[in-house]
């Protein structure tokens, strides 16, 4: 097996039975990233000297029976908005041109000291809004990979890393996930912290991973999830070992939220009622749910909201450099400037509302099920349509999508799961049952 | 007010306000951006509220 294809949890069992080496892992993925992502272009800095560093020395600890954690010598890679100490973080804006943290995210932080090395820097839209990155869907390099966490799934897809840190405030890390024939997982807001990640709104900001199989995002979640006491939304709901809450998998009850099925295209809707018939033989119980009322608002919810938060977050920078944005995130930052403070207020109830108005459903059902996006990659460089991502993004509930087929085209789609506030770990089993039914994405052709 | 007229309000203040923040020239290329917005804001002053329902700002963390 070639190094480059090894998933995150094969590799750190592999390093801790001394049969790899963190040396050998590394040189592989660079020279893998050296041969490949000139076409694909999802990393915006590769550390290779800190990486080989790192990954010299996590060898010297292996050798000696030393392991720091549960990802000891596993690469990862993180979106261009967590800070990274010593390393550019640029944000995929001139606005940030040459920025130095000195400090890395409690993310990335996190990730490094359960031994796992961060192998580079990882293209976003600008500040993870709607101006494209240049990186290139690997299934299809005419198509995006999605966005704004573009790199990150388009890297991951690509076997360039077996996991990275992407982010979600509407839909930036489930969807490009999708797209790229991952599982990517939002979890709950407050689950992981953002501290040292370049916000864009406040109360809608979500740290997520991505990863080739469930058990890799269940481990890296165990990791990089728990309270910090730098960030304000941070919560203190205790984290369960969630790669181990994978051995309760059982068939699910699923609430099929039907309005995402009528949204969405043709061929979406086939591929995922497909799929969601394979799970109805294998044992799943499934039944048909509906959205609440204001499912109606959210969106307008959502946009009051994440510009109002996104002008606030960026006033001091703006102010300065208004000329080194792009055209997306100026315009949203200039709407947030005007949007009437009592609108603001009124979207944060809806919010509530709505997040209210949900319980009875999630209260009925192991998870609810929608396909994640309503078609595949599209061509060209805007990154995708992210509505079936915003309700659960805007009410903070935690989400996962999981590979559920090809189109006729071969480019992947995904069924969406979500489930209550802190309930990741049986998620994270239904999605893993789900896997096991439906079978892991191949790996593109490149 | 109908809903069309409070439409046209919004968008009415939302130029406005672009204008004095952001200048006239910059106010006009944001045409497009205030009609769309204006209809956001209509859609969230009107749809029916709980008179109870507080902000949640932080989604309570449950801690």
């Amino acid at each position: 097996m070639s190094l480059h294809t090894l998933d995150a949890v094969d590799a750190a069992r592999a390093i801790r039975e001394k049969v790899l080496s963190p040396v050998d892992l590394v040189e592989a993925l660079l020279e893998r990233i050296e041969r490949i992502d000139g076409r694909i272009q999802a990393w915006a800095l590769v550390d290779r000297d800190g990486a080989r560093r790192a990954a010299r020395q996590a060898t010297d600890e292996a050798a000696r029976g030393t392991f720091r954690g549960p990802l000891h010598g596993v690469p990862f890679g993180a979106k261009d908005i967590f800070y990274s100490a010593g390393l550019r973080t640029e944000a995929g804006s001139k606005a940030m041109a040459d920025f130095v943290p000195d400090y890395d995210a409690t993310s990335v932080a996190r990730l490094k000291a359960a031994g796992a090395i961060l192998l580079g820097k990882l293209h976003t839209t600008e500040f993870a809004t709607t101006d494209p990155a240049p990186t290139r869907n690997p299934w299809s390099l005419v198509c995006t990979p999605g966005g704004s966490s573009s790199g990150s799934a388009a890297a991951v897809a690509a076997r360039m890393i077996p996991l990275a840190f992407g982010t979600q405030t509407i839909g930036s890390n489930v969807r490009p996930a999708s797209y790229c024939g991952l599982v990517g997982v939002k979890p709950t807001f407050g689950r992981i912290s953002t501290r040292g990640v370049i916000p864009l709104s406040y109360t809608q900001d979500h740290v997520g991973l991505m990863a080739r199989s469930v058990e890799d995002v269940a481990l890296a979640l165990s990791v990089a999830a728990g309270h910090d006491p730098d960030d304000p939304s941070s919560s203190r709901v205790p984290v369960p070992d969630y790669l181990a809450g994978l051995t309760r998998r059982r068939a699910p009850r699923i609430g099929l939220l039907r309005e995402f099925f009528e949204r969405a295209g043709a061929d979406v809707a086939d591929i995922t009622a497909q799929a969601v018939n394979r799970l109805a033989r294998a044992g799943a119980q499934i039944e048909e749910a509906k959205m609440p009322p204001t499912f109606r608002a959210v969106a307008a919810a959502a946009y009051v909201i994440t510009r109002s938060e996104t002008a606030s977050a960026h006033a001091e920078r703006f102010a300065l450099k208004a000329d080194l944005y792009r055209p997306g995130i100026r315009s949203s930052i200039e709407m947030g400037m005007v949007i009437p403070g009592d609108l603001y207020v009124r979207a944060l109830r809806i919010r509530r509302q709505f997040r209210r108005e949900m319980r009875p459903l999630l209260e009925r059902y192991d998870c609810l099920l929608t396909p994640t996006t309503p078609t595949p990659a599209p061509e060209g460089m805007a990154t995708g349509d992210a509505s079936f991502q915003l309700p659960w993004s805007i009410s903070g509930l935690p989400s996962i999508t999981v590979p559920c087929g090809l189109t006729t085209s071969g480019l992947p789609l995904g069924i969406q799961l979500v489930s209550g506030q802190f309930t990741e770990a049986p998620l994270l089993a239904a999605a893993a049952w789900c896997e096991d039914i439906l079978g892991r994405a191949s790996a593109p052709s490149l | 007010m109908d809903r069309e007229g409070l439409r046209a309000e919004y968008a009415a203040c939302l130029r406005a306000a672009a204008e004095r923040r952001l200048g006239a020239a910059r106010a006009q290329e944001l045409a497009q951006t205030i009609e769309d917005c204006a209809g956001w804001l209509t859609e969230v002053a009107t749809f029916p509220l709980g008179v109870d329902e507080a902000p949640a700002f932080y989604l309570e963390a449950e801690s």
